[in-house]
């Protein structure tokens, strides 16, 4: 009796204990690992080569390192716990069914060998899977589109749904096939599995048992049910600690994809130099190539930019100017010649430092489920309600809007978090990444076709403010709209990855080049007609 | 909670109506699991001792040993077969189905309803989680009736063995089902909380490793700002958890030991030794299926009051939004009637938009008239609502007000798709798609190779077909297989194909070369204006160049049409056209 309450004691304390850590600590924990994690593995995702993103076995890598991430460290801690507590339980059990009957020790062959047929299961499952993600792939894109508001259009006003809804069809035929083809093995494989870990496990025990109940006659009806229980727990623990030595092989290829991501050096190289305002830029002899691509992008780059040019890039899509301008942002490295900042090349200044001399507009720039004071200011310092931003909105026209908004500055963009948050059009987006600019104490400001969502006066009225507000500071920007290139400072024509003229917009027109051609084409409709009217 | 009933109610309706076998012979394996559970754990064991105890007939043991063996065979081959087989297999052909019927209401659905965010994120994210819920419910639910008949069965023999025993049997059973409601109620309410934060962090994650978000990161502070967001949410994560963890605990220590300690390790300890020692009226295996039974009850009250109950409301969530998708009923009536009649002029008598949710007429009283082979333009700023204009002659909008008529009849009148057969439309997103080229011409399966070779021809992007080795045949886009990608200039020249394909009577334009270097465009518009010399063209544009030699030209403010007539009658005028046109022309002018 005093044993039988010592144990009760006992086990109440260790369930207290488990309760209290499971409900209580093991989540928290978890949290504030994950959270360490992220905060290296974001510092790692900032600072990685664009490059990486280029290549896509890199960055299914980086992918897959980044969404695992959330669970891993987590599941690592579990499952080294469980496995140590089911060692030392199963050698507990072990010990103490030698001493008892040491025939069921033979029951413990069934998980080894279920436990080879669990991994021949899962090469098999795996097989199917990977056929399996090309048609699944192919189904989600049928998804995607399909419920995406910018092809509602079209799918309704053409056939071009039957030609989807037929894909969702085919993928989803050959996945029945594939299912079909490997689900008749796996079906082999789960089958005898179960036989081996439960049911042979199970009616085998029965059957010992009931042989030495009747015709050995030793057994005592309390050992019988200690007996069928000792073999069912001896199974199940072995069962179990086999599944966590699967896991922990998931597990270490998951981690050596963390290590090569955290151990991957950057080819992008910081250098040691502070970096000033600009003084002079000059591009010398640059090429460029991007990974796996056997053509050029850039070649033969000659080009210098001095403090407070405006300088307007301009050609034919795809010509290279965009690559021009990252190279400039040392997003890539060149391959040949070099970029020179102040005279010294950009590899030496220190990389950070070095591109916050930058503001830019991109083509394909992002707005962020923040409040729009947020999405102006970008991470810099600012006071809440500052001036600026409303000075910001102002110059590119946007203030009238904002103004509207019940909560000013203060509203969140897009839905995303809120309900009351707004959605901004293109050209209000445009717009918006524009004014970005307008607060940043930059030293060189870069626009990529920054008014290709706006209409003529608004476009007209963007330049105007932008030459106006940048003043003393350097600009570059590429437009396909010529009668701006023509107040910039100096022209910069480009085709096919090199450029092929530049000079101020009245040295280009009197050279009659390729310039020249592009702007009458242009002008020519309004002039033409123009003449005639006056 | 009767809501939450019915909406899981109805996926076992719906998969019912796509697949009765899959749905009977699921919830078959599932009993089946259930009574396999029951007659293993607690019929089989006490089987033996009573018969070895009280030396009752080996007949009858070896009969329920057999029984046994073909019930857990049986459950085998029906759980292996659905798991591996039936279940993947119809559910691809199932969601085939979904796909149709998603695909066909998505269709007939208002163009407007689209255009509101809330219905988007309410309806349609909502949706593509729903086609994986339904299934997940179903699961869900088989699973629950597995339980529940093992439960029945585990209290039948408990009737059958001793009722006060039932008795006290339910009262551990009812005792832990409260505090479990309440627990898991606690549960769901800490899940719907950290949600919020989740969605957050991960929303934070997934910019840190989206390449279009990569090059912000590195060239401005927003990074900082993000983890400070990110931080932020952990924080709030934490406090949550601290929160509710504290009650949860408290609850699972209630739990664990009311029910657990103090019913069945004392109360019916107490009981079951009363009638074997001092009765002497309880057999031994009886007192093994006692405990044995109490533990699959409890086995499956877990599993019903946690996992079962938390997806049970979670999804019924997904399915009322999946039934409201259903039962939504477009506002713009379709009528069966067939117009042979050939295009001939198209009215707009006093047309009148206004989107939904705003009460400012987005389009507010423009009168026209376009006859066949008419070249109209339209012009205006941002916002004059062009756009919105071609909408509604493409009835993707029907007008508040005023009539479109077609050859003086009333569109409305006019079944949809046939009223919209007249019309080759360009627009400024048009979308390309992870199709053949062909395919992507045609926009359908079916085509015409001699026809799409014609209108390559004439968009000018043979020779780059003529590149690949397929041809025409060609696959684009690579979201699933290794397409070609073409650049902007090419997939320009591959929308213009399109509608160089379909002959339709009236060509649309929709501000077509925006994204356009200024020789590309400069050709694009030579093309337009050859291809389409016999056909009526309407061109919205805000480059004056490309709709100066239009017919009529429509200038657009505010919703109305300011101004109309030639370009020249425009430029006499001296209004809103006069300037607009010296904006755009004089900054060439200056710069010559």
């Amino acid at each position: 009796m005093k044993w039988i309450l010592i144990l009760l004691v006992l086990g109440s304390i260790r369930s207290l204990a488990s309760i209290f850590y499971f409900q209580y600590i093991n989540e928290r924990l978890d949290l504030k690992i994950q959270k360490r994690m992220d905060a290296l593995l974001f510092e790692k995702a900032r600072k990685i080569d664009l490059e990486c993103y280029e290549n896509p076995e890199y960055y299914n890598k980086f992918n897959r390192v980044l969404t695992n991430m959330n669970r891993l460290p987590a599941d690592v801690v579990f499952n080294i716990t469980s496995l140590f507590s089911f060692v030392l339980l199963s050698i507990i059990l072990f010990s103490y069914m030698w001493n008892v009957d040491s025939v069921i020790l033979l029951f413990g062959v069934c998980p080894i060998i279920s436990s080879y047929i669990v991994g021949k299961n899962n090469d098999l499952k795996y097989k199917c899977t990977i056929e399996k993600t090309r048609w699944d792939r192919q189904k989600s894109y049928v998804d995607e589109t399909i419920y995406q508001k910018d092809y509602i259009k079209e799918l309704k006003l053409t056939n071009i749904g039957n030609v989807l809804q037929n894909k969702f069809n085919e993928a989803a035929g050959k996945n029945v096939s594939i299912q079909r083809y490997y689900g008749i093995k796996m079906l082999g494989f789960s089958i005898l599995e179960k036989l081996f870990s439960e049911t042979f496990v199970f009616a085998g025990g029965c059957l010992y048992a009931m042989y030495r109940l009747f015709l050995c006659k030793d057994l005592q009806a309390a050992e019988f049910v200690v007996l069928i229980n000792a073999i069912r727990t001896f199974n199940n623990r072995m069962n179990r600690a086999l599944l966590f030595v699967n896991k922990a092989g998931e597990h270490s290829l998951q981690i050596s994809d963390l290590k090569e991501f955290m151990d991957y050096e950057c080819k992008m190289k910081d250098g040691i130099q502070e970096c000033g305002g600009v003084e002079e830029i000059v591009f010398n002899g640059v090429a460029f190539q991007y990974q796996n691509s056997e053509d050029y992008a850039l070649k033969n780059i000659d080009l210098t930019i001095r403090r407070g040019e405006k300088i307007a890039i301009v050609g034919y899509n795809g010509a290279g100017k965009t690559t021009l301008i990252k190279l400039l942002m040392r997003f890539y490295d060149v391959v040949e010649g070099c970029i020179l900042y102040n005279g010294k090349n950009i590899k030496e200044y220190k990389l950070e430092q070095y591109r916050r001399n930058f503001a830019a507009v991109f083509q394909d720039f992002k707005l962020y489920a923040l409040s729009l004071e947020d999405n102006i200011f970008m991470g810099d310092k600012h006071e809440p309600g500052d001036a600026k931003a409303k000075d910001a909105l102002s110059k590119v026209g946007l203030w009238g809007k904002v103004n509207q908004f019940r909560n000013g500055l203060k509203t969140m963009l897009t839905k995303e978090f809120d309900h009351d948050g707004e959605v901004l059009s293109g050209g209000e987006g445009q717009k918006l990444a524009i004014s970005r600019m307008y607060v940043k104490d930059f030293e060189i400001a870069i626009l990529d076709e920054p008014s290709s969502a706006l209409d003529p006066i608004a476009e007209n009225e963007m330049y105007h403010t932008m030459f106006e507000a940048a003043n003393t500071k350097t600009v570059i920007f590429i437009s396909h709209r010529l009668s701006a290139a023509a107040k910039a400072d100096k022209v910069v024509y480009m085709e096919k990855g090199t450029i092929v003229e530049q000079g101020t917009h009245n040295e280009l027109m009197k050279q009659k080049g390729k310039y020249y051609q592009m702007f009458c084409l242009q002008a020519e409709a309004y002039n033409r007609s123009g003449l005639q009217y006056e | 909670m009767s809501e939450n009933f019915n909406n899981n109610l109805y996926v076992v309706n719906y998969l019912f109506r796509q697949a009765p076998g899959y749905v009977i012979l699921s919830i078959v394996s599932k009993i089946l699991s259930g009574l396999r559970d029951v007659w293993t754990n607690v019929i089989l064991i006490s089987l033996i001792i009573n018969t070895v105890f009280y030396h009752k007939d080996l007949k009858f043991l070896a009969l329920a040993f057999i029984g046994y063996l073909i019930l857990v065979l049986l459950d085998l081959l029906l759980s292996n077969i659905m798991t591996a087989l039936v279940a993947p297999i119809m559910e691809e052909k199932i969601s085939v189905i979904m796909e149709k019927q998603l695909f066909h209401k998505i269709i007939e659905m208002d163009l407007e309803a689209f255009d509101n965010p809330n219905f988007y994120n309410n309806y349609v994210i909502a949706l593509k989680a729903a086609k994986q819920t339904i299934f997940s419910a179903f699961h869900n639910i088989a699973a629950f009736l597995g339980n529940f008949v093992s439960m029945l069965l585990v209290a039948g023999i408990f009737i059958k063995i001793d009722i006060i025993m039932l008795i006290l049997t339910i009262m551990a059973v009812y005792c832990n089902f409260c505090l479990n409601k309440k627990n898991s109620e606690l549960q769901y309410q800490k899940f719907c909380e950290l949600q919020i934060y989740s969605r957050r962090r991960d929303y934070i994650r997934n910019i840190f490793y989206l390449h279009e978000y990569a090059k912000d990161l590195k060239i401005t502070n927003i990074s900082k700002r993000l983890i400070k967001d990110y931080w932020l949410a952990c924080d709030k994560t934490g406090q949550i958890l601290k929160l509710f963890n504290k009650k949860l605990c408290l609850f699972s220590v209630l739990q664990n030991y009311i029910p657990n300690v103090i019913i069945i390790n004392f109360l019916i300890l107490l009981y079951t030794g009363y009638r074997i020692i001092i009765l002497r009226n309880l057999e031994m295996g009886d007192f093994v299926t006692i405990y044995n039974g109490i533990s699959s009850i409890f086995a499956s009250l877990c599993f019903v009051l946690g996992s079962f109950l938390v997806s049970y409301r979670e999804n019924a969530k997904y399915i009322k939004k999946l039934r409201e998708f259903f039962a939504y009923v477009p506002k713009m009536k379709d009528v069966k009637k067939e117009n042979t009649e050939e295009f001939d002029s198209l009215t707009l008598q006093q047309v009148q938009y206004c989107y939904p949710g705003s009460d400012v007429n987005c389009i507010d009283g423009i009168s026209m008239n376009i006859k066949n082979g008419d070249k109209i333009a339209i012009v205006g700023y941002n916002g004059a609502g062009k756009s919105t204009l071609i909408k509604l002659l493409l009835r993707l909008y029907d007008v508040k007000d005023g009539q479109i008529k077609r050859n003086g009849i009333n569109i409305c009148d006019i079944g949809i798709r046939q009223y919209q057969k007249d019309y080759s439309v360009l627009f400024q997103d048009f979308q390309i798609y992870a199709a053949t080229i062909a395919e992507n011409i045609a926009m359908d399966f079916n085509y015409d190779s001699n026809e799409i070779r014609r209108s390559i021809r004439e968009s000018g992007l043979e020779n780059k077909v003529n590149e690949f080795e397929l041809g025409i045949e060609t696959s684009l886009l690579r979201r699933f297989e290794e397409g070609k990608i073409l650049s902007g200039g090419e997939m320009q020249k591959l929308a213009l194909a399109r509608v160089l394909y379909h002959t339709g009577k009236v060509i649309i334009l929709d501000e077509p070369t925006t994204a356009l270097d200024p020789v590309t465009e400069y050709e694009f518009n030579q093309k337009i204006a050859e291809a389409f010399k016999n056909k009526s063209v309407i061109f919205i544009s805000h480059r004056l160049t490309t709709t100066r030699m239009a017919d009529v030209i429509y200038v657009m403010d505010k919703g109305q049409a300011a101004e109309w007539g030639t370009h020249q009658e425009l430029l006499e005028k001296h209004g809103i056209y006069y300037n607009m046109w010296h904006i755009q022309a004089d900054s060439y002018m200056n710069a010559k």
